[in-house]
């Protein structure tokens, strides 16, 4: 006898339209909280781009800084948080981080686990913003797939800001086919344009004109060529570098030079060129005795490319977000390998903004993240010291005006050095 | 109650092969009838029906493989198969809502949409899981090897039956998917249900994929965690006919209880106290989201036969840490019934359903208590008399 | 290719290399006879307290005085160095790395191989010797792996010094032992189990102790004839006299605990315990009863062990724990001494105040090998072995602008480009 279909019950889906409607999927307590005005009062501000606000108030509405000044009038039913006697950052922004994706996949969008350990790891560090990279060049010169990522916990289609944001080029003495194939891609696509732009030309002035045929796969190229994208390329010593610095004179294309060791005996070429750089000022590498030249690391690479003018973003020693002994050489602590490049004779502001603003710019995402100022995304962070300082904690971390972390309230940190709580108000009067 | 016509007609019909039987019988004071599956009724010192109160001190008829009456005042006719059960309790047989118990088939390969690809194909006979998982109180299970994509058809299938072939309930089945936060695995999936969608598919297949999409039959969704679930609900918004289940196996889908209890979604969850991450709180899934709101069935933690015989104890502790009994039984039976479109037919005790039901000396929660026989549509696949399987 | 960039050499390469940031004497002002007086502006003693506004004398390679400026008279003929702006800290002290030997840390054909000595090895010219004393590291015990239970004997040696000769502390260093996890043997050799390893350990001790016993017996003249020499176990007769430690690599609780048990309690033996993580801090009680001596590295935060969803401070734990003689390291095989700092600035991180993390770099671990009476902080009589900074050793925001080992100023930083 044939099984007689059954339907099931009536309403395996109840769609709750208002659920439907609200967007992102409700995170529990808060969905009001967030709509209402928030104030930060009272911290020292690092704006980033605009100094130092002493006992200075941030207004943040609907996920966006509305103001940051000095004096500011708080208005009514705001929620507020009392930063007195604390400072203030904008959250900070990774220039990589691995591990937040397996490395497998095919595109940082498909694999974004919102409920992930690494992002409740981020925002107990400070970490808001961060460069995702899923895969890279392996018999090709250029591969993989990449994106920017906000630590927006739980709440997926917010986390992806952009996508993708760079092309990842493998371009490096050591692989000399490598470099061939890409030149001639890039010389390929060049020609292609040139005889594209000539096509245009001859057709406006009513030429005939036949359209030139796009070669297969040239539309890396042609975002490179365009200065749409740029180039990430991993070049550690002086003749990587240089190398990577001939692209730009032959081709014109925008170069992010990552993993720089040996920037420093090349500074002014790499300035000259506009290129920005990516560096852990406490790599080590061993200078080489065979080569009449500088070579090896230096721990004053930051404050000597400083100098010269060169751009850069500093990154930990260990790009990701490790719980495991070591401590210190991660992402947990950022802003420490910031303080190092400060040792090596950098400057303090430039070394807060190597890992805030200057790596926003170079992820494209500069006019919402990177710094506090009106207009941008409330994505703050609330230190109980000075932002440099190797026992500072993150307080608080804010991403689109929402509370994500409170180190008094999760399990991480509180047991370390825990604020006061603040003493008992005095009863109201009757 | 029972229709005295039938049975008489029954009697009539056989009169004369069972007569000589009836006379050899007469020792044992009641007349023996040849075929002893035709009426059986089921005396028990408990009968938890999932359709209602228990009833204590009941009878169940079951009238060729169907239940004819469940109730303490039902009349045991004449030459029916009696099960003593005055000093156990009866419930509805177990229904494993996604499991590879026995198959052969290889899970895992690179993600595709292989709806074509049939469990029924892929039942192998000569293995003792099943039967195993009988002996554990599973009177249903719904079959299937995971691959990446869109797996293929799940088989409905009794646990014990003679041959392959009889042991499907039905020749179709719901669709398998298995769900991955991965480029290909969505793409497969999303290209399969969105041609089904548009206008049918028509590859091999394509029927399967355009009645999990019309709703006709269930869309069975095997995934991670919380991170998978928020994705799946997405992924699952152009088709709001399907009857979507989420088998989540992820150690952090407690994190969207109140998304998938907003939805009164059908989830199937282990059957474990689990650890929240990095740490060792205990906590209870299954009682979370049953509280927020969510249709929760259960499947053995462990698709092996330890896992199925550990079922109930695990079952057991859920209910000692939280979960109402109510919702633990119906996890067990009725519900995964209903999120496989079987319902209509099994997963509770109800006049008209199959009869599927397990005996046991003491209550299904207990894990001290021991099933003594189970029955698949009245005949007997398990008795603890037997000291084996048979 | 026209245009083509090319390494550039020019007269200003040689001053970024870092070897030329090591100075041997040049452009300093006379000092033939290594006489300092150092006006400081804050000293950080370690053990008598901080001076402000002090002098550090240094002659013959020790300290000859330390106080406030207006207490130390300042002999003729002494070079005199104005870091009144700066601090002036000891020389750092490392007890457990692999820092500046040649040719391999673990010679595995035995469980035990006391015969091993890895000062055998030291290389002076090690550049990654030249990083740690940049680093403010002057004082180095380097071992032997932990691939066997007894992999020989480490070395202990400064990280300056004009010869191999000055630089040795001590050519045979602690006695390095592993507890658990690396010598764990899987081909049916013994040792595979914990039984294996641990009995591979107590009776070489056994026998080193008889060993030993025999020897003293017959160098009093309480036995007639010598016993039978066994130059392997010779290494280990300081070890019996309580005159050398024993560097013994060991994890969670149960490591901890046995260590304490065999090498305390059994065998009256002055041990230290090294990583000592995971649950290592349980014992925490166990070892400031016993005064044990814990060095932590290269882990020195603990997340899972605890499996609270917490991370802890290893150092701090054991402090709560009552432990005071504590030290960390970096346990690198070259490269890293650097990190040092850094661990005791993580342990301050992670839950200890700054002093006392600065003693897990200098006296604790100078006192846990059984060295403190020429190391680890700056007391007259002790090795003038210096680091001038501009702040803490833990704070990364300033370097180390000057080293003095032995009192010699070995190392200067380059500030220009």
């Amino acid at each position: 006898m044939m099984a007689r279909r059954s339907l099931g019950p009536t309403s395996c889906w109840v769609f709750l339209l208002p659920a439907l409607l609200a967007g992102p999927p409700v995170l529990g307590a808060g969905a009001p909280e967030a709509e209402k005005p928030l104030a930060i009062v009272g911290g020292d501000i690092y704006t980033i781009t605009d100094g130092v606000i002493r006992g200075g108030t941030i207004l943040v509405e609907k996920g966006k800084i509305t103001r940051v000044a000095a004096n500011v009038d708080v208005p009514e039913g705001a929620t507020v948080i009392d930063a007195k006697g604390q400072v203030v950052l904008p959250g900070l922004v990774a220039v990589r981080l691995n591990g937040l994706v397996p490395g497998g996949a095919k595109n940082v969008a498909d694999a974004l686990d919102p409920y992930s350990s690494v992002i409740s790891f981020a925002l107990a560090s400070g970490v808001t913003t961060a460069f995702v990279q899923v895969g890279g060049p392996g018999d090709e010169p250029t591969g993989g797939s990449n994106a920017v990522v906000k630590m927006t916990e739980g709440d997926l289609p917010g986390m992806l800001v952009g996508e993708p944001v760079a092309i990842a080029v493998a371009y490096s003495n050591s692989q000399p086919r490598l470099k061939a194939v890409f030149r001639q891609d890039l010389a390929r696509a060049a020609e292609y344009l040139r005889k594209l732009s000539q096509y245009e030309k001859d057709k406006a002035a009513g030429k005939k004109a036949d359209e030139p045929k796009l070669p297969a796969g040239a539309e890396q190229m042609i975002k490179l060529l365009r200065r749409e994208l740029p180039a990430r390329i991993s070049a550690s010593g002086a003749n990587d570098i240089l190398a990577a610095l001939q692209l730009v004179d032959d081709f014109g294309i925008r170069v992010i030079l990552e993993g720089v060791v040996e920037g420093w005996t090349v500074a002014e070429e790499i300035a000259k060129r506009g290129v920005d750089v990516i560096i852990s000022p406490r790599v080590k590498q061993e200078f080489d005795h065979n080569v009449a030249a500088p070579t090896g690391s230096s721990d004053q690479q930051a404050a000597m490319l400083k100098r010269a003018g060169v751009r850069f973003a500093i990154t930990p020693v260990d790009q990701w977000f490790g719980p495991w002994g070591g401590f210190g050489e991660d992402l947990f602590t950022f802003p420490l390998e910031a303080a190092y490049a400060v040792g090596g004779g950098l400057d303090e502001q430039t070394a807060l903004e190597a890992i805030t603003i200057t790596p926003a710019r170079m992820l494209g995402v500069d006019d919402r993240v990177g710094s506090l100022q009106e207009g941008k995304d409330a994505d703050i962070i609330i230190l109980d010291g000075h932002p440099l300082h190797y026992s500072t904690f993150v307080e608080l971390t804010l991403v689109n005006g929402k509370v994500l972390y409170d180190k008094s309230k999760s399990t991480y940190f509180s047991h370390i050095r825990p604020k006061p709580a603040p003493p008992e108000p005095p009863p109201s009067p009757k | 109650m029972r229709d005295e016509p039938l049975t008489v007609r029954r009697v009539s019909a056989r009169s004369c092969s069972l007569l000589a039987l009836a006379l050899l019988a007469c020792a044992r004071g009641a007349p023996l009838l040849a075929d002893d599956h035709h009426t059986v009724a089921v005396l028990a010192g408990r009968i938890e029906t999932l359709a209602g109160p228990a009833v204590d001190n009941g009878v169940i008829l079951i009238v060729d493989g169907r239940i004819e009456a469940v109730g303490p005042d039902v009349k045991v006719p004449e030459g029916a198969e009696v099960i003593e059960a005055r000093g156990g309790a009866v419930f509805p047989g177990l229904v494993s809502p996604a499991t590879a118990l026995g198959l052969s088939g290889a899970s895992g390969g690179k993600p595709a949409s292989t709806p074509q690809y049939r469990t029924a194909d892929e039942l192998y006979p000569f293995q003792d899981a099943c039967k195993l998982a009988a002996r554990a109180g599973f009177t249903t299970l719904a079959l299937w090897t995971r691959r990446p994509g869109i797996s293929g058809e799940v088989a409905l299938a009794r646990t014990v039956a003679d041959g392959p072939k009889e042991m499907l309930l039905s020749d179709l089945g719901p669709l398998a998917v298995d769900f991955r936060a991965d480029t290909d695995t969505q793409s497969a999936i999303k290209g399969a249900l969105d041609g089904a969608a548009k206008g049918g598919s028509s590859g091999p297949g394509g029927d399967l994929l355009t009645r999990a999409v019309q709703g006709e039959t269930p869309l069975l969704i095997t995934c991670s965690g919380a991170g998978d679930v928020v994705r799946i609900l997405k992924l699952l918004e152009p088709y709001d006919k399907a009857k979507p289940v989420l088998i989540c196996q992820g150690d952090d889908v407690q994190r969207v209880a109140d998304q998938l209890g907003a939805k009164q979604a059908n989830v199937v969850l282990p059957a474990r106290i689990a650890w929240e991450r990095y740490t060792r709180n205990r906590i209870n899934v299954p009682r979370l989201l049953a509280e927020a709101g969510a249709h929760v069935a259960c499947v053995p933690y462990g698709d092996s036969v330890a896992g199925y015989e550990a079922y109930r104890g695990a079952m057991a502790e859920l209910v000692h840490g939280g979960l109402t009994r109510d919702a633990a039984l119906k996890a067990m039976t009725i519900l995964p019934a209903t999120m496989l479109g079987l319902d209509y037919r099994l997963g509770s005790l109800e006049k008209g359903k199959d009869a599927n039901l397990v005996v046991l000396s003491g209550d299904l929660l207990d894990a001290r208590a021991k099933v003594l026989r189970v029955l698949i549509e009245g005949k007997t696949v398990y008795n603890a008399e037997w000291g084996g399987l048979r | 290719m026209a245009g083509s960039l090319r390494r550039r050499g020019g007269p200003w390469a040689p001053a970024l290399c870092l070897a030329a940031i090591v100075v041997a004497g040049s452009g300093w002002p006379a000092e033939t006879d290594h006489r300092y007086a150092i006006h400081a502006g804050k000293t950080v003693t370690i053990t008598k307290g901080v001076i402000n506004d002090g002098i550090v004398l240094v002659a013959n390679g020790k300290i000859e005085a330390v106080g406030p400026a207006s207490r130390v008279q300042v002999p003729p003929g002494y070079t005199f160095i104005d870091v009144s702006d700066r601090w002036v800290l000891p020389g750092m002290v490392e007890i457990h790395s692999h820092t500046g030997v040649q040719g391999g840390l673990n010679d595995m054909v035995s469980q035990t191989n006391p015969g091993m000595r890895i000062g055998d090895g030291l290389d002076p010219e090690s550049e990654a010797v030249k990083n740690a004393l940049a680093a403010g590291v002057t004082t180095i015990q380097s071992v032997p792996g932990s691939g066997t239970n007894h992999a020989g004997y480490g070395v202990t040696f400064k990280t300056a010094g004009a010869t191999k000769q000055e630089r040795f502390v001590r050519r045979v260093g602690v006695m390095k032992m592993t507890q658990a996890y690396n010598p764990e043997r899987g081909g049916g050799d013994i040792g595979a189990s914990r039984m294996g390893m641990t009995w591979m350990i107590r009776e070489f001790l056994s026998r080193t102790r008889d060993y030993d016993a025999a020897w003293t017996a017959y160098e009093r003249g309480e036995r007639k004839n010598p016993p039978r020499r066994d130059i392997a176990l010779d290494n280990a007769r300081p070890v019996f006299h309580g005159d050398l430690p024993v560097l013994v690599h060991t994890y969670e609780s149960w490591g901890v605990g046995m260590t304490m048990r065999m090498f305390h309690d059994e065998f009256g033996l002055k041990a230290i315990a090294t990583h000592a993580e995971s649950s290592g801090p349980k014992m925490a009680e166990e070892a400031a009863k016993r005064s044990f001596p814990i060095n932590i590295g290269p882990g020195v935060v603990d997340f899972y062990a605890a499996a609270d969803n917490r991370f802890y401070g290893v150092v701090a734990t054991y402090w709560q724990g009552g432990v005071r003689e504590i030290s960390v390291n970096t346990d690198v095989f070259g490269y890293g001494e650097e990190l040092l700092a850094l661990k005791a600035a993580m342990a301050a991180r992670f839950g200890l105040d700054d002093q006392a993390a600065l003693r897990l770099v200098t006296i604790n671990p100078a006192r846990a090998i059984l060295l403190a009476d020429r190391v680890g902080s700056i007391e007259v009589g002790k090795d003038a072995d210096l680091v001038v900074k501009r702040s803490s050793l833990l704070d990364p925001t300033t370097p180390v602008e000057m080293v003095f080992v032995n009192g010699k100023l070995a190392y200067r930083r380059d500030a220009k480009e």
